[in-house]
């Protein structure tokens, strides 16, 4: 026994570990981090008011007398056709678009994850299954297939999600299957093979932490496109239905309001860009924060 | 202690079609406590022979025996007692420690998956005592692999393998990608170490003059067969097989005067693909003084000297005919063609 | 012997967010032709860069920050882009680490060769018949069939080969060769070692040869430059060095090399320490932290080359006067 060990057991610094907190503080310390966590903690703040009834209006309230009036101090961004607030409609809009997306990408990312570590881990068969699998599902448009999938499964904010997941877990198959292909050869699991390591421990303490990095990359960005994708489905009426407020549908109404109300596009259109950048530049900061060969700064 | 028979390890070849033989009926024993380097150079086998010993990779046939019991097929919790027994140092210590644990937790796993002490306390105190025997200091237990230099991380490479206290250590060119003052610290440590705790080593490198320094005795091999086995002295510093001749006579000293005396010897061609060797003895094509039959029959692993073994008909010849002298000295050997063999 | 190339306090430094970190710290040493120099050093001594810097191949964000270059009578640092190309393969030449990414895939070797010969000036005809000389040159048996081939058809060691015809078939007055043979098996080394020696001593052709290998150093150089943190700190004869070096560093070095021979195998002189790291140099001798025979005054001021018979050494402390502790 040496000096050193006789002493208490020593202990080599919780502190140190690449904690929750240590990857907040890396995404904020990265500026596209910073920048995409504050839009996006702005709008989400705002839609939280806006379906708590924290905003003056009720989003299906309508105010026949008010019709299509411009922004003022009592309807911030106007109101539309049949005037209802606009700006209220937008972040109850928000959080219905975020319902959806947030349920769909995280089936896909699930899924996605599992059926990609899985079939990259194991090889073989399974490989071959999933591989083909997922490039099937490539293969198809985006937005055919999600609305073939919901003219399938029938309305409904569940549905619109189940369809935006099948389309995006072939994605997270291919962001998950690669690094663990590379990664079960990478010489620290054959050496926790030599070790008695079990499969189970492997998987999950070895392989697994070191895939994940890009899956949480691909689920901000996954975000930011799915956004998109609702508001399309939306738009062509195969998401949110109305009188429910939902940004693709809004847009779809200021279409034809255009010229007279230009304000009634403005504001869901902004919505979508400040949600869509705002997750994107949050990809961006978590790819930095979570590389862990970029030490503490 | 470890005993190796007749082993064999067959790959299927790269686009399907046909077998590639990495290792070809390689057999050897090891005492307690002493060293055995192989040396050779790519596509000899010997990297495949490391990962057959601890069990990263199923032998096609023969046989490995530790302690008495047949290694060779073992599974589940029989063949995890025997990775306590027997354990692998990486070349590349980057690439062989996981670059999200810190060093202090990568040791604090193999304790609590081997259920070496009782209670992280004791675990915490035992990683402690593994960093003070490979010559860290404590405070680097709280760091990340890309945080250290590539001799600390050798040396973590080792502690992660003592963590289990082996009886045996594989170690797969150790210092191949350290730097030259670094090489010489982690072999000083390979050595304290063997004595200290009665390791035994089986010390694999492309480089002679390490397994030179290290072993008690050297094994060479080519194309996947043991052309030579013997006492280090003889075989690195009297070598009877061609080839080994060949490689020391390539090897160069860091000794200006040596080599200003060393006649130009260059032995021609270079290593043949090994889905396709090369009938007889591997050798042969490249073989200064190679005849027709050397193409012909396999030469078999004969002992020359008392415990030094060749594979070599001439040298075989030699020693029936009690010829005096040694006629495969240098001079023999030099063939000044440059010419890369077709 | 008239000096190839001249280089005298060449200075390279990175530049980084946080600042210049200096990497060739007024390196000074002469080639002449028919010679082999060996610049010696670990990784990070900054001896790779101090070719490059040569060459005129930095990586982004390394600059050459001052001193001089000279090829015969001009002054390669002084020069433009373009005429700076004109000189580098035509004499000036490089090979490399791993002579499969130096070669394209796509292209056929002979096909390879040629395109060095016509960037510098030969006709077509003039440049085809060369390629093959060039690959004869090298000991490439069947040179039509070898011009013919890709670059994944030959072994490792051919295309180091070819790698070095590609070199020589301008005759450049001065080859830096940046470890060549550490990708390669020991006994293809030897072959390339004695191509290259050849080359050298038939076309009078000044070598470069950048190394870690002490045993490939005393093989082929006659003079050996040893880098340490950015500086050369010892510089001779390669047979003068090895008997009795100079420097503290040096004699690390090559006591930390397993001997070839003798029945006693003690345990190998250590350094110990690790090099400094180049952005935060400590003041005086940058070997001072490591040092064995370090004195006060190592830490005040750096030493500069310094004679130190026959050959010159970076350091304050005669070797008379050093310690044989260990």
């Amino acid at each position: 026994m040496t000096a050193a060990s006789r002493a208490a057991a020593p202990d080599w610094g919780r502190g140190r570990r690449r904690s929750g907190g240590r990857i907040v503080r890396g995404v904020v310390a990265d500026r596209n981090g910073a920048v995409g966590a504050l839009l996006l903690a702005a709008i989400l703040a705002l839609a939280l008011a806006a379906v708590t009834g924290l905003l003056p209006h009720d989003p299906l309230g309508q105010q026949p007398a008010d019709r299509l009036t411009g922004p003022s101090p009592a309807y911030w961004l106007g109101t539309d056709q049949f005037g209802r607030d606009i700006a209220t409609r937008t972040f109850v809009g928000v959080a219905a678009s975020l319902r959806v997306v947030v349920l769909a990408v995280a089936i896909a990312a699930l899924t996605g994850t599992l059926a990609g570590v899985t079939a990259g881990f194991l090889g073989g068969h399974t490989d071959a299954v999933v591989g083909r699998a997922a490039d099937v599902l490539f293969a198809f448009p985006a937005i055919l297939l999600a609305m073939a999938v919901v003219t399938g499964l029938g309305r409904g904010w569940v549905n619109t999600a189940i369809a935006i997941a099948v389309v995006y877990t072939p994605i997270f198959v291919r962001v998950s299957r690669g690094p663990t292909l590379a990664v079960r050869h990478a010489e620290y699991v054959l050496a926790g093979r030599v070790l008695g390591f079990s499969r189970r421990r492997l998987l999950l303490r070895h392989v697994l932490p070191n895939v994940a990095a890009p899956v949480v990359v691909q689920v901000a960005l996954s975000l930011s496109w799915a956004v998109l994708t609702e508001s399309a489905l939306s738009f062509l009426g195969l998401g949110t239905q109305p009188p429910d407020p939902s940004l693709g549908l809004m847009v779809a109404d200021a279409r034809t309001l255009l010229a007279p109300a230009p304000w009634t596009l403005l504001a869901p259109a902004a919505a979508i860009v400040v949600v869509v950048v705002g997750f994107n530049l949050l990809g961006d900061g978590l790819r930095s924060a979570l590389d862990p060969t970029v030490g503490p700064r | 202690m470890l005993s190796v028979e007749h082993l064999v390890k067959d790959y299927r070849a790269a686009g399907g079609a046909g077998r590639v033989r990495a290792v070809d009926d390689v057999s050897f024993h090891l005492d307690a406590g002493s060293t055995l380097g192989i040396v050779g150079e790519s596509g000899c086998g010997k990297s495949t022979t490391a990962r057959l010993l601890v069990r990263l990779e199923e032998a096609s046939s023969g046989r490995i025996t530790l302690d008495g019991t047949d290694i060779t097929h073992l599974a589940g919790r029989r063949l995890r007692s025997v990775r306590r027994r027997v354990q692998l140092v990486f070349q590349d210590p980057y690439a062989s420690l996981n670059p999200r644990l810190t060093v202090g937790d990568a040791l604090l796993e193999v304790l609590t998956v081997h259920r070496v002490g009782t209670g992280t306390a004791m675990r915490r105190s035992r990683v402690a005592d593994l960093l003070d025997m490979v010559g860290l200091s404590l405070t680097l237990a709280g760091r990340y692999p890309h945080e250290m230099s590539g001799g600390q991380r050798q040396r973590v490479g080792i502690a992660r393998a003592l963590a289990v206290r082996p009886a045996v250590l594989v170690l797969d060119e150790p210092v191949s990608a350290l730097d030259v003052s670094v090489r010489a610290e982690v072999m000083n440590l390979l050595c304290r170490l063997r004595d200290e705790l009665g390791l035994t080593y089986v010390f694999i490198s492309h480089d002679l003059a390490m397994v030179r320094h290290i072993s008690d005795r050297i094994a060479v091999m080519y194309l996947g067969r043991l052309v030579e086995v013997g006492p280090w002295q003889a075989v690195s510093d009297a070598p009877l097989h061609p080839y080994t001749r060949a490689l020391q006579a390539a090897v160069p000293v860091a000794d200006p005067d040596a080599e200003a005396a060393r006649a130009v010897s260059v032995v021609i061609g270079e290593v043949p693909d090994a889905a396709a060797p090369p009938p007889g003895c591997r050798f042969h094509p490249r073989c200064p003084i190679a005849e027709p039959r050397c193409g012909e029959e396999v030469p078999a692993l004969v002992e020359q000297r008392t415990g030094h073994l060749a594979a070599c008909h001439l040298v075989t010849h030699e020693r029936r005919a009690t010829v005096p002298g040694d006629t495969l000295s240098g001079d023999t050997l030099s063939g000044d063609t440059v010419a890369a063999d077709q | 012997m008239s000096a190839v190339l001249e280089v005298a306090e060449l200075s390279t430094a990175i530049l980084t967010a946080t600042g210049a970190r200096p990497v060739v710290r007024g390196v000074s040493f002469a080639v002449a032709a028919g010679e082999t120099l060996a610049i010696v050093g670990e990784s990070g001594s900054g001896k790779t860069l101090t070719a490059l810097s040569v060459m005129g191949l930095l990586p982004d964000g390394a600059r050459v920050t001052g001193g001089s270059v000279r090829l015969g009578d001009r002054d390669l640092l002084g020069l433009g882009a373009r005429e700076r190309r004109a000189v580098r393969g035509a004499e000036l030449a490089m090979i490399y680490q791993d002579p499969t990414t130096a070669l394209n895939p796509l292209m056929r070797v002979g096909a390879q060769v040629r395109e060095t010969l016509r960037a510098h000036g030969r006709s077509a005809e003039a440049a085809r018949g060369r390629t093959l000389e060039a690959l004869d040159e090298v000991g490439l048996p069947n040179p039509e069939r070898i011009a013919r081939a890709f670059p994944h058809q030959l072994s490792g060691g051919m295309r180091q080969r070819v790698v070095i015809a590609i070199a020589v078939s301008t005759r450049p007055r001065l080859l830096i060769a940046d470890e060549p043979t550490t990708a390669l098996d020991v006994t293809v080394q030897q072959q390339i070692l004695a191509l290259v020696d050849r080359l050298r001593a038939d076309h009078g052709m000044g070598v470069i040869w950048i190394t870690h290998d002490l045993g490939v150093v005393a093989r082929i150089a006659q003079r050996t430059l040893v880098m340490y943190a950015g500086r050369a700190v010892e510089v001779g004869r390669t047979a003068d060095l090895y008997r009795a070096p100079q420097h503290p560093y040096t004699a690390g070095l090559l006591g930390s090399v397993p001997p070839a021979r003798g029945t006693q195998r003690p345990p190998l002189a250590q350094i110990g320490g690790q090099p400094p790291d180049p952005g935060a140099l400590p003041p005086g001798c940058p070997f001072r932290p490591r040092c064995p025979q370090a004195r006060d005054r190592c830490a005040a001021t750096e030493p500069p080359l310094l004679a130190r018979p026959p050959q010159q050494a970076a350091c304050w402390v005669p070797v008379p006067e050093w310690s044989r502790a260990c």
